[in-house]
């Protein structure tokens, strides 16, 4: 348990400028709400802008409630723990990053999704968006090159950013930063 | 056949509204969609179309949504693609996707379904509330 000074510490070097919000701990679908609410408010004045900071917030929010490799049982579902840290950059850029957790044996198979979809143009990302719809309808939670990753490529105004931290022999911890122009 | 009406809704999720009349065939599907369980929602709006489907009465479908996310996309490739099997048993369909005119990515979506299951769609730059 970190001291009170740690916890200051850690407060004030995490201080980013231009914060949307930050948070660390269960992905609850009525947290995530709550957060959707925010991402919502601080840009209402375009609603398409607005529409597309939403779709990301939330295919990101998924993919750590769907797949992080830390998660805790409440009421009997199982929840994701993840970081989700938003902020408003210079010239209108809005920044999302996720961290978690990932199994090991996740790693090679997300690290190849991350290059494809970052080597495909827009147009490479629609067939391959329509190819992973078309091949398992109706499914929650889709196995490789997630929909919603590529979704969040093609909603994004640059390619994604990410990286794997190793931690230990099981796991490794897994950022991915992605940025959109309002 | 009975209507099926289904109020939308934003709070932890994002209901959308259903709107479908058994007598006229119109079916609006329109707002947002993010839901708890997509399959389950769903579920019923397919089951519907079937029940329907079995009159052979034309079917005057609309598409109005303004945002869902990519396990709703899945559940409307399903309709999409149910409606042109129909149309491809002899049912009359029409299907009108609504969308945002600023909304560029709305109607490229249009496009990739038109792509994907071969039905035929009148893209609309104007949302039904």
């Amino acid at each position: 348990m970190l001291s009170n000074e740690e916890l200051y510490q850690n407060y004030i070097i995490g201080q980013t400028p231009n914060l949307v919000l930050s948070y660390k701990g269960p992905f609850l679908e009525e947290i995530l709400a709550k957060l959707s609410d925010i991402i919502r408010e601080t840009f209402t004045q375009d609603p398409v802008i607005s529409r597309k900071l939403l779709s990301i917030f939330i295919e990101m929010a998924q993919n750590v409630y769907y797949y992080s490799g830390e998660s805790i049982p409440l009421a009997g579902k199982e929840y994701g723990i993840g970081y989700v840290i938003v902020s408003q950059e210079p010239n209108d850029i809005f920044k999302f990053t996720t961290g978690n957790f990932i199994p090991m044996t996740r790693v090679d198979g997300l690290i190849e999704s991350c290059e494809r979809i970052n080597s495909l143009d827009r147009e490479g990302l629609r067939q391959l968006k329509r190819e992973v719809r078309s091949s398992e309808p109706g499914s929650e939670v889709s196995k490789g090159a997630g929909i919603g990753l590529i979704q969040i490529a093609l909603t994004a105004t640059e390619p994604m950013e990410y990286e794997v931290i190793p931690y230990d022999s099981e796991k490794s911890f897994f950022f991915i930063t992605i940025k959109i122009k309002a | 056949m009975k209507d099926l009406k289904i109020t939308g809704a934003s709070d932890t999720f994002f209901t959308p509204n259903i709107e479908f009349q058994g007598e006229s065939g119109v079916c609006i599907i329109s707002g947002e969609s993010y839901l708890e369980n997509t399959v389950e929602f769903y579920k019923q709006i397919l089951d519907w179309l079937r029940s329907y489907m079995e009159t052979m009465q034309p079917i005057d479908f609309h598409f109005s949504l303004t945002y869902y996310n990519t396990s709703s996309s899945k559940a409307i490739l399903q309709i999409m693609n149910l409606l042109k099997d129909y149309e491809n048993k002899g049912g009359k369909i029409s299907v009108t996707w609504h969308y945002n005119p600023d909304d560029e990515d709305m109607r490229e979506e249009a496009e990739d379904y038109e792509l994907d299951t071969g039905i035929k769609l009148n893209i609309i730059g104007d949302i039904i509330k």
